[in-house]
């Protein structure tokens, strides 16, 4: 199938070009995907996806196309082509298009993407994992009632990158991902929460603990309250972090939405926006971690690009169309989640380099604060203003976490949250995509109901 | 196509599945963002092929495939009939599935139908509106107008005896507006949708695309950050959908109670909020976005109502749900394509209005704040909790509308949160969303009258 798809995207160039497209970009993807469900602890679904499909882009002098097909039939690819080059026609011409990527660089070796036993992993094999997961739960609730929800995903995937400019890429990459939900307990008594571990690589999947720390994490939101509102300390663990970060400080990186004045960070490239005990990097070059890739999704090569050093923001997040009309190199972080999406900019693996501080020795240093250690909130992007519902979370008195919280939440804007973050931990963890460890803010004004 | 499903049906019967069945699908679509006049990303797409489930004893498995020769339909329905049959060996609780059979074509009837009008077309405009956008202030610096269409040809068949084709067009615009001045850049959106073709919406809702986002851009360039406290809220009605479809919706639909750890587990036929609240999803309705005749699963829809004068009356079914849970399917099944197994959704979600004026009611509350819109949200069914960030607000004193409020976010427990509701109001709108559950999007209205809700905490910063 590899050498096909690089055969199929040079055939939608020479088509492209021969119905009067100046410049095409074939995005081709074969995707093997192996799923298991589970609901109340069993198995609900299990699934087996082949997908293949191809995205094109067309310029038409400064016209833009774009088409896409759910096939890697070559009559089809034919059909999406002529969409492309139709909606290049009907389109407005774009003064800021310059040109698809070119690169003189070669693509940096990127080891760990590829597992061989994912690639072949089968639904009986899954299965088996699902069920040591829910073993796993079981054990940590006992006797109660523990109805456990949860999936394993395996995905094995190979891209291609085809463009006029000279642009032929080929990646093979393997994921997995297992989560597991525990609901434990009956009526006012129920307590719940998840787990979940995301790799490249089958062998770093340990069901037994995911299913356990999932109902571990359900047990310790047992007999939840709410607190006093006012303003306090504010620690958030990588789990927080995920979206906090992973989209909240990302999203405003967006080269993209800074040219249009739509994040908090507009012209702020080189000022100090926070503690001097900041650091954090895009990595798109991270062996076997799960945002790495030799090339970004317009094939440009993958790059190790600081964001945040002592406190100074140091780049923002370009693609091949933000970086030509700024007048500065791509950061190679054009995304695309499929052949069926447009690239649009985003972070390959956000990492934040660890402090000293242990997670215990951060709460200790805590008089009065919170703990929180799930949201999903994201902030408004062009005030930064952040109000985010506490998932989960913890009251912090005297050094120590007390009960769980219920209808809290916690306000602060980005720009606060980055500048008052003055310790960050030492308890790093890897998930999808953010490489966090904990890090503690002065004080957020926490409301509760 | 008869003969297509006909042989995914009896390959996956044979292979030992108890019942089978499948989808093919033909869409086209175009996705259009234009901005200040300027088109962005012009998209034109197609999704073609086929997605089979199998069942046997309390399993399913499911699988796709765009090869849909004789050969790839065969071939795909086997495996997946043997992949059910390996799930089955875990499963514990054992049922079949039971339901009615259709059979029925749906045509697709516009005068100017989305499949046959070219994106010239479409593109004009939606530059025309993005145009008149720009024109409404000079403060407007971004006058985005995104444009969706979707034309289906599905057909749905299994072996119960269902073979239902439906045709469906659907079109979304979602305005956004981006105004500035010397001391802030504020945004504001608005989305609307139907079924059926190009001009088949009202000029005062075509009015209201242009006026309404940059309307409230504007009124929030005044505006404070909300302070964080407890406070009585008038929700409108935009709101007021999205906290029913986000806090009471997905609690009701079949898959959160087969789950077994739904709060509204083991409470149908009782109250859950008081006597003059009725919600109800209805895909029957016609012309909006998330209408529909027959569900993914080939099912004949029917309106449901969730709650009936306080008191939870009715759940959205898929085969699986009702046949599980031993009750009727209900024609709520979707899937996003062929490319996703179909799962209990929402379509069109409202609550009937009451008798309340709303002039009256902002006069009544003394104290408080007026949430209007929603940014996003989200639900967790097993813990009862939702939030959901509203996009601007005004604050009450004295009874009167007073300062310009932005990004009040409010949160709660679902099983509180209807009891909460004193005041219903005599008005109603309706507009559009998109939904995500298990990775599936799907297009769904909510809508309501403006209520109000006593002593709830609502975040800001």
């Amino acid at each position: 199938m590899k050498q096909e798809l690089i055969e199929l995207g040079t055939h939608v160039i020479n088509h492209a070009e021969k119905l009067g497209a100046t410049q095409v970009e074939a995005y081709l993807e074969s995707t093997r995907t192996i799923e298991v469900k589970i609901e109340k602890g069993l198995i609900r679904l299990a699934a087996e996806k082949l997908d293949a499909g191809c995205g094109v882009r067309v310029a038409l002098g400064n016209q833009l196309g774009v088409s896409y097909v759910t096939s890697a039939l070559e009559k089809d690819l034919d059909q999406s082509v002529q969409d492309a080059i139709s909606a290049a026609r009907a389109s407005v011409a774009d003064p800021d298009f310059k040109s698809f990527v070119s690169t003189q660089s070669s693509y940096p070796t990127v080891k760990g993407l590829f597992d061989k036993e994912l690639d072949q992993i089968d639904c009986e094999q899954a299965v088996e994992m699902m069920t040591r997961a829910v073993q796993a739960s079981k054990d940590v609730s006992g006797k109660e009632r523990n109805l456990i929800e949860g999936g394993f995903t395996a995905e094995s995937k190979t891209r291609v990158v085809v463009n006029s400019q000279g642009i032929s890429g080929l990646s093979s990459e393997t994921k997995s991902e297992l989560e597991v939900y525990s609901a434990i307990g009956t009526g006012d008594d129920q307590c719940s929460s998840w787990d979940d571990l995301n790799s490249r690589n089958l062998a770093a999947i340990n069901p037994e603990t995911i299913g356990a720390k999932s109902a571990r994490n359900a047990l310790a939101l047992r007999g939840a309250q709410s607190m006093d509102s006012g303003d306090m300390p504010l620690i958030l663990t990588p789990r927080a972090l995920w979206a906090v970060l992973g989209t909240g400080f990302v999203n405003a990186l967006n080269a993209r939405q800074i040219q249009d004045g739509k994040s908090y960070l507009v012209d702020s490239l080189g000022s100090q926006i926070a503690g001097s005990e900041l650091e954090i990097f895009d990595n798109g070059i991270l062996p076997g971690a799960l945002g790495s890739r030799p090339f970004d999704a317009e094939g440009y090569p993958s790059q190790r690009t600081s964001l945040i050093d002592s406190g100074i923001l140091q780049n923002y997040l370009h693609d091949s169309y933000s970086s030509a009309k700024d007048g500065v190199s791509s950061t190679g972080s054009a995304k695309r989640s499929s052949y069926r999406a447009t690239p649009t900019i985003g972070a390959s693996n956000l990492v934040v380099t660890p402090g000293t501080s242990t997670l215990d020795e951060m709460i200790s240093e805590v008089n009065q604060g919170v703990l929180c250690t799930f949201t999903f909130d994201r902030p408004n992007f062009v005030t930064g203003e952040l109000s985010a519902m506490i998932m989960e979370g913890f009251l912090i008195l005297k050094g120590e976490v007390q009960h769980a919280l219920k209808n809290t939440l916690f306000g602060i804007t980005m720009q606060d949250l980055l500048k008052k973050t003055i310790q960050v931990g030492s308890d790093v963890e890897n998930r999808a995509q953010v490489i966090t460890p904990s890090i503690s803010v002065e004080s957020a004004k926490i409301t509760s109901g | 196509m008869e003969d297509i499903t006909n042989l995914a049906i009896e390959t996956g019967l044979n292979a030992g599945a108890s019942f089978v069945d499948i989808r093919l699908e033909y869409t086209r679509k175009t996705n259009l963002d234009v901005v200040n006049e300027v088109t962005r990303n012009t998209i034109l797409a197609t999704e073609k092929g086929a997605g089979i489930r199998a069942f046997v004893d309390g399993s399913w498995a499911f699988g796709y495939t765009s090869d849909v020769t004789k050969q790839g339909i065969q071939k795909a329905a086997e495996s997946i009939a043997k992949m059910a049959i390996t799930a089955s060996k875990w499963a514990e609780e054992r049922y079949e599935i039971e339901a009615p059979s259709f059979q029925d074509r749906i045509e697709y009837k516009a005068k100017t139908p989305i499949d046959e009008t070219p994106v010239d077309y479409k593109i004009e405009q939606a530059k025309q509106l993005s145009k008149d956008m720009s024109q409404m202030d000079t403060r407007v610096k971004s006058a985005r107008i995104i444009y969706r269409d979707v034309y289906t040809e599905l057909y749905v068949a299994n072996s119960l005896g269902t073979m239902v084709k439906e045709e469906t067009g659907q079109i979304v615009f979602i305005p956004m507006c981006t105004v500035k001045d010397e001391k802030s850049t504020q945004q504001a959106h608005l989305a609307l949708g139907l079924t059926g073709g190009l001009g088949d919406m009202s000029d005062d809702l075509m009015l209201m695309l242009v006026e309404e986002p940059s309307r409230v851009a504007l009124s929030l360039l005044d505006s404070k950050a909300v302070k964080g406290g407890v406070y009585d809220v008038i929700a409108d009605p935009a709101l007021n959908g999205a906290m029913i479809h986000e806090a009471f919706g997905h609690a009701c639909e079949g898959d959160s109670l087969t789950g077994g750890s739904s709060v509204l587990q083991e409470k149908m036929g009782t109250s859950v909020g008081p006597e003059h609240i009725n919600l109800f999803d209805d895909p029957t309705m016609k012309g909006h976005v998330a209408s529909f005749v027959y569900d993914w699963e080939g099912t004949r829809t029917k309106r449901k109502q969730l709650v009936k004068d306080g008191v939870l009356s009715e759940f959205m079914h898929s085969l699986d749900t009702a046949s599980r849970l031993e009750m009727k399917a209900n024609g709520a099944a979707r899937a996003m394509t062929f490319m996703y197994p179909p799962i209990p959704r929402m379509s069109n979600t409202f609550m009937e209005p009451g008798d309340w004026n709303l002039e009256e009611l902002i006069e009544d509350t003394k104290e408080g704040i007026i949430m209007c819109n929603v940014n996003y949200g989200y639900t967790d069914s097993t813990k009862g909790s939702f939030m959901f960030k509203s996009v601007h607000g005004q604050l009450i004193e004295n009874g009167e509308r007073t300062d310009i409020v932005r990004d009040a976010s409010i949160a709660g427990q679902i099983l509180d949160i209807l009891p909460k509701i004193d005041a219903i109001c005599n008005d109603f709108f309706y507009d559009a969303g998109s939904c995500g559950t298990q990775g599936q999007m799907a297009w769904v209205m909510s809508g309501g009258p403006h209520i109000r809700l006593r002593q709830v905490p609502v975040g800001g910063v």
